[in-house]
């Protein structure tokens, strides 16, 4: 019974750990795998996979830093099976992992980000709103958006960065104002 | 726009357009602490666009499952009760606008669906599932007639959802779980919160966040796959080679611009891989392994086809290798080594409009196609050890389905002396076939409950590193499978 209860316990914290980091979580695996529903199922599998191994007693002390192991585990695989596995996947998801562990976030920080975004949105441009619907609303590949532009895909993705430091600039200010 | 600029660089890494040298340089930037903070807010802000950016018109549902899950565990946690948006007894289930009636099945074999209720329940059917709204109102009630339903369901006190397959039923108590419907076996999955899931015959088990229960067809509860020798395999591959018109499928020991098929390439790789044969029986041995595993026997697969696992049409898939490999297994086996060659469920047919000329028919029974090729590999290679690839296709042709555990159980009666390797195996398999285990992940030992049923299950371990030495496994359940290089030219040439 204390066992029950001490797992049920662990399932709890772990969930809300978890559940605190999503946004975390998410934000890495999207820089991985743009498809939506690639993403999600590799989220999805990646909680299942805590809830798993926590059912199974491992004791797990940094959750972020263990869901987006597994997370880039799920992603690899699924680039094997797919046959799109590049010589460079590990260490690129590797590399970006080590990021996100330096620079780790407070669980309010995301709402506030959000807040910030929509105010810096709610001033651009008609075009911008368009291309940030088509590709992050409707998860539209760059290639097809380059397409649609008749452009090249490496001039898009110079597009999207730029509109993405743009509102990374709005975002600092506005988050440094408040 | 300085191509130092890490957001543009790894947005191009992930359109697939970066080239080797810009990769080298966003991996240098990643690793560059000044852009670590610029970095990681870019991809949050990437993130953070993906939440408010306006939905599009078709597969957004998803999403939506996160924020109400957090809710939901929060509640629980709380110990609250979950809002009541409406009136459960007035509650009607919608499909793509349209009302459902009592007795209507949806699912359509191309996509998935999203069931909702009025009260933000919501049921998501995957690609060529059935679901059936048998009764509504405040005791609403599903049947998952084929395929995988997620649920997220927005429960008021005293309403129930139920979704029954034919072999058992789960109640929702307000939680977000999958019921899965299979050849030989249905499951229940519960992601959040509690669901009962009662099977015929048995007592209503409460399964919890995290749980799953499944209730299977009368498969015996084997104690494992009968194989006693715990000593490690090795895996060949055939496939090394860049693919040239003179060899198309990329074998190895082919010179760039020899023709494979023609009397001096012919002989070059005949004599190179007897050879290497020769000198693999030789170190195994001596290594003290007990067999080999071949992976792509055919050379390389056509393209999107990863592996055809069909050694039975050699001859038509790769008739250099048909031509050879006899000649090339002869002293393994005469070593005693067992060989092993992968089998897929599916069967390979000519379709002039895939990309390579062939293609996987899904729309086979895995059990029969199984069974036919293991019986003709153990015919023609006396093998022994069959790796099946058991990400079975779903009707659609896409992956995902999981292999039967009647499938996996009709290679074991093909072939009853051979250890069957089973891919992504689940519970039940555990009993037929040993599982794949990856050893470059996280350590995860059998669990206990499966031991308990399944005390003779047994696990492949794969390890890809060639030179440095695994982590050490169980030696009672475990067997090493690890990567075993070919003979290079220079070996194969001084050996002949």
């Amino acid at each position: 019974m204390r066992t029950d209860l001490r797992q049920m316990n662990d399932h709890d914290r772990v969930n809300r750990t978890f559940l605190v980091d999503r946004h975390d979580l998410m934000a890495y695996i999207r820089a991985l795998c743009w498809a939506e529903d690639d993403a999600e199922d590799i989220f999805q599998d990646t909680w299942m996979a805590l809830n798993q191994a926590v059912g199974r007693g491992e004791d797990i002390s940094n959750v972020a830093a263990w869901s987006r192991t597994v997370a880039r585990r799920l992603w690899l695989r699924g680039r094997r099976s797919q046959r799109r596995e590049r010589p460079d996947d590990l260490a690129v998801a590797e590399a970006i992992d080590a990021v996100f562990t330096a620079h780790p976030t407070e669980p309010e920080v995301h709402s506030r980000l959000v807040d910030a975004l929509r105010a810096c949105l709610a001033r651009a441009e008609a075009g911008v709103l368009r291309l940030i619907d088509r590709r992050y609303g409707e998860g539209v590949e760059v290639a097809d958006l380059a397409a649609e532009a008749g452009t090249s895909v490496d001039t898009m993705c110079m597009r999207l960065s730029r509109l993405r430091r743009r509102l990374r600039l709005c975002i600092e200010r506005r988050l440094g104002a408040a | 726009m300085s191509s130092s600029d890490p957001s543009d660089l790894l947005e191009r890494w992930r359109a697939g357009t970066l080239d080797q040298a810009s990769c080298a340089r966003l991996l240098a930037v990643l690793r560059d602490p000044a852009y670590g903070p610029q970095v990681a807010a870019d991809l949050r802000i990437d993130q953070a666009l993906a939440d408010v950016a306006p939905a599009g018109l078709t597969g957004r549902v998803r999403r939506r499952w996160l924020p109400w899950a957090a809710s939901a565990i929060a509640a629980a946690a709380a110990g609250l009760a979950l809002a009541l948006w409406a009136p459960w007894s007035q509650q009607a289930w919608h499909v793509d606008g349209h009302r459902l009636a009592v007795g209507e099945t949806v699912g359509s074999p191309e996509r998935s669906m999203t069931v909702v209720s009025d009260g933000g329940s919501r049921l998501v059917l995957e690609a060529g599932s059935r679901l059936e709204l048998s009764a509504d109102g405040i005791e609403t009630r599903f049947r998952l007639l084929e395929g995988d339903v997620r649920c997220a369901a927005e429960l008021p006190s005293g309403g129930r959802l139920t979704i029954a397959t034919s072999r058992l039923q789960a109640e929702v108590h307000g939680t977000v779980f999958r019921v899965a419907t299979g050849l030989d076996a249905d499951a229940v999955s519960v992601e959040a919160g509690r669901v009962a899931v009662t099977a015929p015959g048995e007592a209503a088990v409460s399964v919890d966040a995290g749980g799953r229960r499944l209730v299977r067809d009368g498969l015996p509860d084997a104690a494992g796959p009968a194989w006693s020798d715990r000593r490690p395999i090795a895996i060949i591959r055939l496939w090394r080679g860049v693919p040239q018109p003179t060899n198309p499928r990329g074998m190895p020991y082919i010179l760039d611009g020899v023709d494979i098929f023609g009397a001096e390439g012919s002989a070059m790789f005949r004599r190179r891989m007897c050879a290497a044969g020769r000198l693999l029986a030789d170190e195994l041995v001596g290594a003290g392994y007990q067999g080999v595993l071949l992976f792509h026997l055919e050379g390389r697969p056509p393209d999107g086809v990863q592996m055809p696992g069909d050694p039975s049409r050699l001859a038509e898939l790769a008739p250099e290798v048909d031509a050879i490999i006899d000649d090339m297994l002869a002293p393994l086996r005469a070593r005693g080594l067992a060989i092993g060659v992968v089998l897929r469920p599916e069967r390979l047919i000519r379709d002039g409009q895939a990309p390579g000329g062939w293609r996987l028919d899904p729309a086979v029974d895995h059990a029969a196609e199984l069974a036919v090729k293991a019986k003709e590999a153990t015919k023609r290679f006396g093998a022994r050890i069959f790796f099946v690839n058991s990400i079975a296709l779903r009707p659609d042709a896409s992956e995902g389905r999981r292999l039967s555990t009647r499938a996996l159980a009709a290679v074991t009666a093909a072939a009853p002396a051979a250890l069957v390797l089973a891919e992504t195996p689940v519970g039940p398999d555990y009993g037929l076939a040993a599982g794949w285990h990856d050893l470059t992940g996280p350590a995860r030992p059998i669990p206990g409950d499966l031991l308990a049923r399944h005390p003779a299950a047994l696990r492949i371990c794969y390890w890809p590193d060639p030179q440095r030495d695994p982590p050490a496994i169980d030696s009672d359940h475990d067997i090493l499978l690890r990567e075993w290089p070919l003979p290079s030219t220079e070996q194969v040439d001084a050996a002949h």
